[in-house]
Order: C-alpha cells, then structure tokens, then sequence
C-alpha cells in the first residue's frame, strides 16, 4: 500500500505538492488531525506490546519453574489445590517402560509420525517443611519442594540440562537450596536446614543456594512451596522412607529447548499415557500432567486479548474519529477543491490530492500511535505488578511482568494503524471528491439527487438480499455470527429499499430500534450465547450493532432529544438565542452528529460492561463469603506427612489465637474412587482433573470426615434433601446419628466448579472404593449442598460422612483440616501471622477466608482499574475527537458568527453557544453509552455469571460520576475553541466565501 | 433637539488598515448626517471605502478616530457588549451574501435579533412572522436557506433586520448576488418600507438604477466623500 501510494505520488509531481503543502501551510491544524488519527494505533500497539509482555512472563515462568520438563507423570487422583498428601511411588515395571525408545516405538504410528524424547528423569517429589536457625530465631516454612534426583541423570536430561546440575553431587547429608528457600530461610552456603519427611527431621547441610531456573525452580501445580530443596536420590529416600528403586514423579522432556518441545507435548502425553496403560496393576492410575504447555498457554491469562477486545470500541470511536476530521477537512475546502476540478482536475486527481496528503497524515499518525501505545503497555504492565504483589506471598515467588515488546508487534501494529487510518481518509476521499463542481465553488450546499443512481439501488437490492442469505445460512449451519449480522444486513438493505416510499424518520427508527432490539436478544439463540461465551470478538460485535443501533435512533430522533430544550427556552428566555443554535446545527448535520454520539457512546459502553462486570462480581464474591467453609472463618491444613498433634491445646496455648478463636471443628479427608462411573465423564473448570484421567479410571473423589461439632453448626445451605427431613438442620443432624447418610457437595454443572461429580440426587445410592485396598462403603445421599456460586476454597468438599464413620476404609490417606471461628472485631492479618507462626514448622498452612477474599477483591479491584485506565485513554479519543471538531467548526463557521455578532450576539452568547452545543451531543452520546451499557454489562453478567442467585447490580454512583466526568472533560476541551468562537469579530460577516 | 431627529451622524471618522508595512485610509475624515427615515444610498468605485464606511457606523468595525452616533447615542464610546446589544436593539442588517444561519428555517432566522434583546419565544415568533409576511414569504416559513431562491433568502435577510423595528438598516450591496428582475424586487421592496413605514436604510450600491430611486446619494472616493447628490424629486415623491 505504501509503494503504492509513493509511487504514484511520484508519477504526479504537482499533485503530490498540492497535496502535502497543506501540512506545512497549518501546522496547527495537522498537529490536531494526527493527535485524532494516533489513538486507534496507539491502543492497537498496547495491546500487543502487553500481550508481548504476558507472553514473555509465560515464558519466563516456564523457563523458571520448568526448563527441559516437558510433561510430569505422576500416580495421583489428586485435583485440589488444597489436597496436600503424599504423592504415591512406584517401582521398577514402570520405570523400565517409560523411556525415549520405548516412546518412540509407540509413537510410530502416531499420525504425525513418531514423536521424541530427549530425557526422562525418575524422581521423588515432595512438599515438606523446611526449619533453620535465624539470628536465634526459629524460621519455618510449611512447605518446601524436596527434590530427589540422580544427579547423573539429571546432567543428562534434555538438550539443555538444568544449570544445576553443573555443580558437584550433593554428598549425603548435603543440599541445594533455591534462592526462594534460601531468603525465607536466611540460609546460605553451609548453613543448616532441617527438613522433615515421613521418617522424621533431618539436617541438611546447604551446599549452595542455586537460582531457580529448570527443575531448580520447579512447584506442583496450585502449590504454595517456597521453593525446591534439591538432594541425592538416597538421601530423598531416606527421608521420604521410600524403597530402594522406587520414584514416585517423572520428569519428561520432549525434543527441543525449553519452549519448541511443548508443541509435541499432547502426542508424547498420550503415548506415555499408553504405554502405561499397558504395564500390569497400577498402570491406569498414572496421570499425565502437560505442565510446560499448561504454563505457556493457559498459566496466564492472556491479558493482552482482553485489552484488544475493549480497545476494538476505542479504536472503533478513534476511527469514526478520523472520518469526521478528513470530511470536515473535505468539506472546508470544498471551494478550493472546486476550482481544482474546475481548472480540468479530474475526479481521480481530486482522490489522489486527497489520498497523498491522508496518507502524510496516517503515516505520523501510526508511527507516532506505536510509541504512545508503547507507553501505554508500560504503565500498565506497571499497574499489572502492582494488583499481582498481592499475591506474592501466597505463591511465594516473584509474579513481576517483564516489560516486552517484540519488534513484529511494533511493526504490526504501525503498519494495521496505517492500514486503518488511510482507509477510513481513502473512502471519505472517494466520498467527498463526488462533489458538484458549480456547488463547490459557490459553497453551495450538495443538492441531492432527486432519483437515485442504478448502481446504488442495486447495491441496496443486494445488502437486503446478501443480508438474507447470511441469515438463512447462520440459522442453518448454527453460525452465531452469521445469526446475529445476517437479519441486521438484511434489515439496513430492506431499510434503504423501503427509503424509496417511506420518509425517513419513521423508517430508520423502527430499523435501528429493531436492530438494537434483535442484538441485544441474539444471546437467546443457541449458538450466538456459544460465541459469545467463547469469544471475545462476538462481545465486541454485538456491543457495536446495539451501540450504533441506538446512536441511529437517537440521531433520527434528535428533536424529540431537544424537545425538552424547547420548552427551557420558553422558561428562560436569556438561554433562547443560545439553545436555539446549539440545537440547530447538531439537528442539521445529522450524519456528524451521529458520528460524534457514536465516538462517545462506543468508549462508554465499554467503560459502562467493565463496571458493571466488577459491581457484580463484588456483590457475588461479598456473598460468596459468607458460603466459604461452611461458616467457619479460616482453616489450617495438616501437611503432606504426619498430623497436627493437638490442634485445640494448640490454639489454648496461643494467646492471640485464644482469644481470637471462637469455635474449632477437625476434618479428615481422603481420596476414593467412585467404581461405577467413569473418569473421562467429567472435565473440570481447569480441564481435566491435572492431566488426562487414564481411559477406564474410576472418577476420584473425596471423601470428609466431619465431627458433630461441624454437623450442629454448619451453615452450608441444601439445595435437596430427604424428605423425611423437616430442614436444612435436621439433614445435617441426621448425618450425626447414621453413618449410611452422606452429603454431596453441589454438582458439577458442566461449565463452572471443579468439584466434579455426576448427577445424583437425594435417596440415590452411591459406592465409595479406596483406591489402594479396594475396600468398599455403600452409602445413602440424604442431600446437596447447594452451590454457594463464584470463588470457593475448596477445602469442604466430595462426599460428607460423619466422623463416627472414619476407621471404614483402614488405610485410607488421610489429610486434617481444622476450621477455625473467629469473634467478631479480629484483627485479620495478625492472626493470620500468628496461625503461621504456630502451625507453619509441622507443615501446616493456614489461611483465613477473610484474608484470601481480600486479596482476590484487590487483585480484580486492581485489574479493572487498569481496564479502565486503558479506557481512559479511549476516551481521550472522544475528548479529543470533540475538542478537533468543535475547533474546526469554529473555523468553518467563522462567518455566520460573525453575522451572528452582527444581528446582536454578545460574545459570551456566541462562546456559550459552542459550549453548550458541544457538550450536549457529547452528554447525549455519554447517555447513550451508559444506557446501552447496562443492557450490554445485562448480557454479560447472564453468560459470565452462572450462580442463579447471583444479583445484576449496577453502579449508579460510579457511572453517574464517570458520566459527569467525561462530560465535564468534553465541557473543558471545548472551552478553547469556544473562547475562540466568541473571539470571531462581527466584520467577519462580510468576508465572502466563509 | 437636532441630535435626536438623526438617525446616524459621524464626525470626522478616520479608519486605516495596516498590511504588512502599507498602509491604507480606508476612511479619511468623514463627517455624514443621516436623517430618521431617509434612504441613502453610498456609490463610488471599487476600494474607496464604502464597506469600511458602513462597518465603522454600524459598529461592527472600529474607527481610528472620530465619533460615531446613532439615535444619539455614542457608539464610539461604547465597549463591545454594550454596543452589540446597542446593534440588536437599533440596527438592522443587510448584507450582499444573504448571510442566513443555513441550519434555521426561515422564521427562526428572523427570531434572532429579538430573542437575542430578551424577547420571550412566543412573541418573537408572532413578530418573525409579521415580518415575514411584510415580505410576502408567509407560505417559506418553515423552508430553510437552501430551499429558497437567493431574491427569497434576501427577503428573509430584510425581515431580519427589520423585525426589532431598527432605527436604521445598513444594506452593503444587497441587491449584487441578484439578477436584474430580482433586484428590482427586492428594492421596491426597501422602499415600500422606507416610504410606508418610514424605515431609514443606508444601501450601499454600484447599480446606478438604485442611486437613482433614493433620496440622497453620497459619491465616495479613496475614503473620502466627495459629493452629496440630494434629488429632490425623490425625497418630495418620498414625503
Ligand atoms: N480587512 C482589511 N485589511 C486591509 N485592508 C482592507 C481591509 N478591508 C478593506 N481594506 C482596504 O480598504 C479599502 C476600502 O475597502 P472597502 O471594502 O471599504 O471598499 P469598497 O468601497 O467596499 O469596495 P467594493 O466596491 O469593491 O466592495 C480598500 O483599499 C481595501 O483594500
Ligand atoms: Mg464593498
């Protein structure tokens, strides 16, 4: 495009100089058209640059937490972030069958031929506490990653082996800590650290503190370890109390460095996945855990998209934007444009005049935009680290983004900025240079041609009939997109057919009312709900056709807007002269007025969807809280090994715990299979549970032990129940006295919450299998919790049999949980240190709900801040884009204000009456966009929010204060040209040819 | 008093405009008395100051020097404000382009000189409408600039300036975006109001035909006046 242009500019000497010489000759002029041409593409290269950005933390975080492992294979039902047991091992038949040939060779015949393998690595994998002596002080961690290697094999494992791994073998009491481990620990190069495993304490002696990269800086996933602790193979399993030639984790890593390897990873997965299958006994409970690819593609979210997709309105506004300023450009020159066709320029000469200088204009602009969106990605990959901090203590790791920005997203971004930019001049070119010659020169309004040319009726025939068939189709093939453009296609061309016999007004209403109508019901249809939920872009198309409907509306409907002006101007007749002009010219250039409401009316829409998604995911969350742990405030979970001895002496022993503590409850919980149904039945929120379930498991589920003390206090509320119980109470009671009673946690629904099961329902039957001795229990289910919708913590959850039942299974891997009440006035963050303090050196971790939620609350607080600081910037694109237009009519209106001055306008009433004309269209479009907006932020909440007693709430006092701001911000931009509109002098009048 | 019986007086007005080092008198002492309903028309050829001349009484310009009176009041001394709702309130404008505000109708354009003197909404379209039908435009009310002929939009720019019944109307050329035929009609109209309303106009003009229908002609040339032509004949028609 752009050779074509310069080239063409080349051909044309003369016209090349007409064109750009108006760049030079008002300065002032260009300096507004490209501030007003740069923000599409400024929002464009934010975006990207932040998705660079996410990108390269993913990355990083790989790179960190992962290096060559590709894919982590491990026995284990375990699905919750809260399951803390012990990893089961595994011996010899499964070692000896996965290995790079043996992956190979069943690969072979893979469709994409046969994958490979360059490391697989046999470890023992741990979370355990860590201790060390601080400046005589005890420094604790409940969990550290214990790490058990051959350390020859892991110098040769993958292309890159883990830097680690170049120092010398950890002798036997020795350890390599990881610089995570080593500052919560204060340790350092031959300091002590105490670790303990299923045999007890032991002391390990630091034989360096290594950076964490690869399996240095390798975390389960959902883990809060500190970091990895990294000993001999026999030292592991000497503290583990693990046999002789048993591991219970492999490590595999694909061919390729730490990132290409990931794009074999579902292939080498499924063969692994296989090939177990194929060793005898166990082999169907192994898991295969996809984590590099997890932590590339999903680990975070891709932050950047969602900025995209909001700034798609703004650089929608930022488009209309630059048409309004190129037909203003247009229009002024209309005279000068005239004579040009009068002196025998042709038609295309008149584009090309046109083109040569938009494109002068798009080229700054987009090269101008890329580095204004550059510092837009970096303020908010800023604000990104600021809501992330709060949760570094949580993970225990640095969750800092990398500022990043990839030379091709630049390119990208200045070159779809240039693209969008010189469109948008090139069609108003083509559009304004179709002018009437004689009409031109005299500043004679366009007259409009009375029939209509053959080749637009045709083109009408056509959108009407093109709009059909989309539709027709997109109902046929279920194509949400198709289902939701096609009608709107179809009722604009039928709408310009029925032009012909129906004037205007009431035409083009019931259209845009129609449209606005159909867009905002589409989400009714099947397969445009679909869309919407699994694609930003259908958020984006439906949000414009119901904004741009209601712009046309308002636009056709105008006097109706102004009629309440009407009778203002009767009770005040000092406001008369003002309104009466201020009205008039938004009323008479319809189709500015309209691209000026839409400029307003997109970005607050958006900005309206993205407080109403907060206001309402607030109000959930807040009742959310009271839902978590049955009523209980917080929870302290015992560790992967051993118990908490005494938990209630425990607290009494603690004074701040004592006092704050209210109530305690202790609960068991373990791991069963349900035997009659069938693993791969279910997905869960975060895909399936951690890696694919091995064809023909049993679904995993847990299974809690709870004390009386839970039952005759537990808040938890029944969505069904027995019905030979009264109430929620009696069924929960109930549970107390027959151990055959179980109570369901609420159900999976197919789409929301990771407690997994199949649909069963009060009175049914259900049979509970331990997994390791096959012993089995049939129970009764007496009810369902109801779902408490939005976050959950998870840590009461599967199936609910009273503590008189524990002892059932014998050898059941068991893991305590003890719930904690707190009184009321708690300082929240000192027990929470506390609890830590006490509990953290057993391995325990503790939290509070209060606590947790809070930091969620931040961190989505902190994000849609950030969304709405971007949108801040969007609306710059309306501020600005009226503060350029309002300049640029003073200008073009120079000489009726002075006529205006010369029947009798002070000033001030000249200067008051750009104000105000300026201000109510953009009060009118900020109106349009709010009110569309809750419909639109209705819908959102409808598909987003799956929790049925969820409330839509709408933030009056917020968007009342953003509307008044933006509107006041609109006031105060145009103060400028007003002062200059009220400047004109009455001899202005006179001058011919405005 | 003889002041007051004066629609218009100047006394020695002097204007000079400043282009880039060159200076030019546009009004070079100018002294002129205009009497409550006469119709003066202003001649001389191209550049010699007759615009400049019509700007500086009606105030829509500034003077270097001099003074300036209309119905006795001192517009030389007068600021801004005061003297725009001074033009409001005692002068009417005609001007050669029409200079209609293009997005009002017809009716709303000869509003605008009353509601900007506080006249309530009502009242003012009662007296727009009057004016509009002195014109003979009753049946163009609602039409807009662009829908009417330019001898049409020129009637509603005199329905403008005539509305708040001024106490003199200035017409720079009013008749020169016109053809012949039109011209005639729309003067014959200035001076049906000028005869039967005793409507005072000062019209500056290059058609002799129009000097030749008003009572006083006043020659200028290079910002001077250098001769009053009365007619006698005229002004006895006129009585
Ligand atoms: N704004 C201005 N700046 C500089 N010079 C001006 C300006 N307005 C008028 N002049 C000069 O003042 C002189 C008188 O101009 P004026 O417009 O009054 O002439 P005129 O008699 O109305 O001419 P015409 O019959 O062509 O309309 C001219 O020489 C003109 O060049
Ligand atoms: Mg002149």
């Amino acid at each position: 495009m752009t050779l074509a242009v310069l080239g063409s500019m080349l051909r044309q000497p003369a016209l090349r100089r007409l064109g750009l010489r108006n760049l030079s000759r008002r300065k002032w002029n260009t300096v507004l058209v490209v501030v007003g041409s740069m923000v599409g593409t400024a929002l464009i290269s934010g975006s990207l640059v932040l998705n660079d950005s996410t990108s390269l933390f993913q990355e990083n975080e790989a790179r960190q937490t992962l290096g060559e492992i590709d894919e982590v294979v491990q026995q284990t039902g375990q699905r919750l972030p809260s399951d803390r047991r012990p990893i089961p091992s595994f011996g010899e038949p499964v070692l000896s069958a996965v290995t790079p040939e043996n992956i190979q060779e069943e690969s072979r015949d893979l469709e994409g031929g046969p994958v490979e393998v360059d490391g697989v690595l046999p470890a023992l994998v741990q979370e355990v506490p860590a201790e060390a002596d601080g400046d005589g002080e005890e420094l604790a961690t409940p969990a550290a990653t214990l790490i058990g290697v051959d350390w020859e094999s892991l110098g040769e494992f993958g292309s890159e082996p883990p830097p680690v791994s170049g120092n010398a073998p950890p002798g036997p009491g020795e350890a390599y800590v990881s610089e995570g481990i080593a500052e919560v620990l204060e340790l350092d190069t031959g300091s002590a650290v105490t670790l303990t495993g299923q045999t007890g304490p032991e002391e390990f002696e630091v034989a360096g503190v290594v950076a964490e990269d690869g399996i240095s800086g390798y975390r389960s996933q959902f883990s809060s370890s500190e970091g990895p602790v990294l000993v001999d193979e026999a030292a592991a399993r000497a503290l583990l109390g693990t046999d002789e030639g048993e591991a219970n984790t492999l490590f595999v890593s694909n061919e390729g460095g730490v990132t290409e390897g990931v794009e074999d990873s579902e292939e080498v997965a499924e063969t692994v996945q296989s090939i177990l299958g194929d060793v005898e006994g166990d082999g169907a409970e192994f898991q295969v855990n996809q984590v590099k690819r997890d932590t590339i593609e999903q680990g975070g979210f891709q932050i950047g998209d969602i900025f995209l997709m909001i700034s798609s309105f703004a650089i929608l506004a930022g488009i209309l934007l630059i048409i309004n300023i190129y037909v203003m450009l247009a229009e002024e020159r209309k005279g000068e444009l005239g004579i040009l066709r009068a002196v025998a320029l042709k038609r295309s000469g008149l584009v090309r005049l046109f083109v040569y200088e938009g494109y002068a204009y798009s080229l700054i602009a987009s090269l101008v935009g890329t580095l204004v969106g550059l510092g837009i990605a970096a303020a908010l990959v800023q604000g990104l680290n600021r809501a992330s901090s709060a949760f570094e203590d949580l993970f225990g790791r640095d969750l800092a983004v990398p500022f990043n920005a990839e030379p091709a997203s630049l390119l990208a971004a200045t070159s779809a900025g240039l693209l969008i930019t010189f469109l948008a001049v090139f069609v108003t070119s083509l559009r304004v240079s179709n002018l009437n010659i004689v009409s031109a020169i005299r500043d004679l309004p366009e007259e409009r041609p009375q029939r209509r040319p053959r080749g637009r009726l045709a083109a009408q025939a056509l959108l009407f009939a093109g709009g059909l068939a989309v539709s027709l189709w997109g109902f046929a093939a279920e194509n949400g997109y198709a289902m939701l453009i096609g009608p709107v296609l179809a009722a604009f061309g039928f709408g310009f057919l029925l032009s012909l016999f129906v004037p205007a007004r009431p035409l083009w209403s019931v259209v845009s009312a129609a449209v606005l109508a159909y867009a905002y019901f589409a989400n009714e249809f099947e397969a445009v709900a679909v869309e919407n939920e699994e694609s930003p872009a259908m958020f984006f198309v439906s949000g414009v056709l119901m904004v741009l409907a209601a712009v046309l509306l308002v636009t056709f409907n105008l006097s109706f807007v102004y009629g309440g002006l009407r009778l203002l101007m009767r009770l005040v007749p000092a406001l008369a002269p003002i309104l009466r002009i201020a009205v008039a010219h938004p009323a008479a250039k319809r189709s500015r007025t309209g691209f000026t409401l839409a400029m307003f009316a997109l970005i607050l829409y958006v900005v309206t969807v993205s407080a109403v998604f907060s206001s309402t995911q607030n109000a959930a969350s807040e009742r959310t809280r009271d839902a978590q742990l049955s009523g209980y405030d917080g929870a302290v979970q015992s560790g992967p090994l051993g118990s908490i001895e005494d938990f209630e002496g425990q607290v009494e022993e603690n004074p701040g715990l004592r006092d704050a503590t209210e109530g305690t409850a202790a609960l068991s919980a373990g791991g069963v299979v349900l035997p009659e149904y069938e693993a791969d039945d279910y997905e869960t929120a975060f895909g399936p549970p951690i890696g694919d379930a091995a064809p023909g498991a049993g679904i995993s589920e847990y299974v809690t032990y709870v004390p009386d003390g839970f039952l005759g206090t537990t808040t938890d509320e029944l969505s069904e129940r027995l019905p030979e119980f009264g109430s929620d109470r009696e069924a929960w009671e109930a549970l107390s006295e027959d151990t055959d009673l179980v109570m369901l946690t609420f159900p999976y629904d197919g789409s929301g919450d990771f407690l997994a099961r199949p649909e069963l329902g009060a009175g049914d039957t259900i049979v509970m299998q331990d997994p390791v001795t096959g012993e089995e229990a049939e129970k009764t289910v007496a009810g369902r919790i109801d779902n408490p919708g939005g976050f959950n913590l998870g840590v009461v959850n599967g199936i609910i049999v009273s503590e008189r039942a524990e002892g059932e299974f014998t050898d059941l891997q068991a893991q305590e949980t003890y719930l904690l009440e707190l009184g009321g006035g708690v300082d929240v963050e000192a027990v929470s240190r506390e609890l830590e303090d006490e509990f953290a050196a057993a391995g325990a971790q503790s939290f509070l709900v209060e606590d947790i939620l809070g930091r969620g609350q931040v961190f989505i607080d902190t994000f849609v801040n950030i969304v709405q600081a971007f949108l801040a910037f969007g609306l710059v694109v309306g501020v600005a884009g009226l503060a350029v237009i309002s300049a640029r009519s003073v200008h073009e209106r120079r000489r009726e204000i002075g006529t205006l001055r010369a029947v009798g306008f002070k000033k001030s009433t000249v200067g008051w009456q750009f104000l105000v004309e300026s201000s109510l269209v953009s009060l009118i479009g900020i109106v349009i966009g709010i009110s569309v907006g809750a419909l639109g932020g209705y819908n959102l909440f409808n598909f987003v929010i799956e929790d049925p007693s969820a409330e839509y709430v709408f933030p009056w006092i917020q968007m009342a204060l953003i509307g008044v701001g933006v509107w006041l911000a609109s006031l105060l931009a145009t103060i400028v040209p007003a002062v200059r509109a009220s400047r004109v002098p009455p001899v202005e009048a006179l001058r011919h040819g405005g | 008093m003889l002041v007051t019986e004066l629609a218009a007086e100047a006394r020695e007005v002097y204007k000079s405009y400043n282009t880039e080092g060159i200076t030019v008198h546009a009004l070079d002492s100018v002294s002129l008395q205009i009497e409550q309903g006469a119709l003066v028309a202003v001649m001389g050829p191209s550049g010699c100051g007759k615009t400049t001349l019509l700007n500086t009484l009606s105030g829509l310009d500034s003077i270097d020097g001099g003074e300036i009176f209309i119905a006795g009041e001192p517009l030389h001394a007068m600021r801004d404000a005061r003297r725009t709702e001074y033009r409001a309130r005692y002068m009417g404008f005609i001007f050669q382009g029409y200079n209609l505000m293009p997005v009002l109708t017809a009716a709303e354009n000869v509003e605008l000189p009353l509601l900007v003197s506080g006249v309530g909404v009502a009242a003012a379209r009662k007296r727009a409408l009057e004016a509009l039908h002195e014109v003979r435009l009753d049946d163009r009310v609602g039409y807009r600039p662009n829908q009417l002929s330019g001898g049409q939009q020129q009637r509603v720019a005199i329905a403008r300036a005539l509305v708040n019944e001024p106490a003199i109307v200035w017409a720079d050329e009013p008749t020169g975006n016109l053809d012949s035929e039109t011209s005639r009609e729309v003067l014959d109209l200035i001076l049906k109001l000028n005869r039967e309303n005793g409507q005072t106009f000062v019209i500056v003009t290059h058609d002799p035909g129009v000097g030749s229908l008003t009572n006083r002609t006043i020659q200028m040339q290079d910002g001077k006046i250098v001769g009053t032509v009365e007619d006698p004949e005229q002004a006895a028609r006129g009585a």
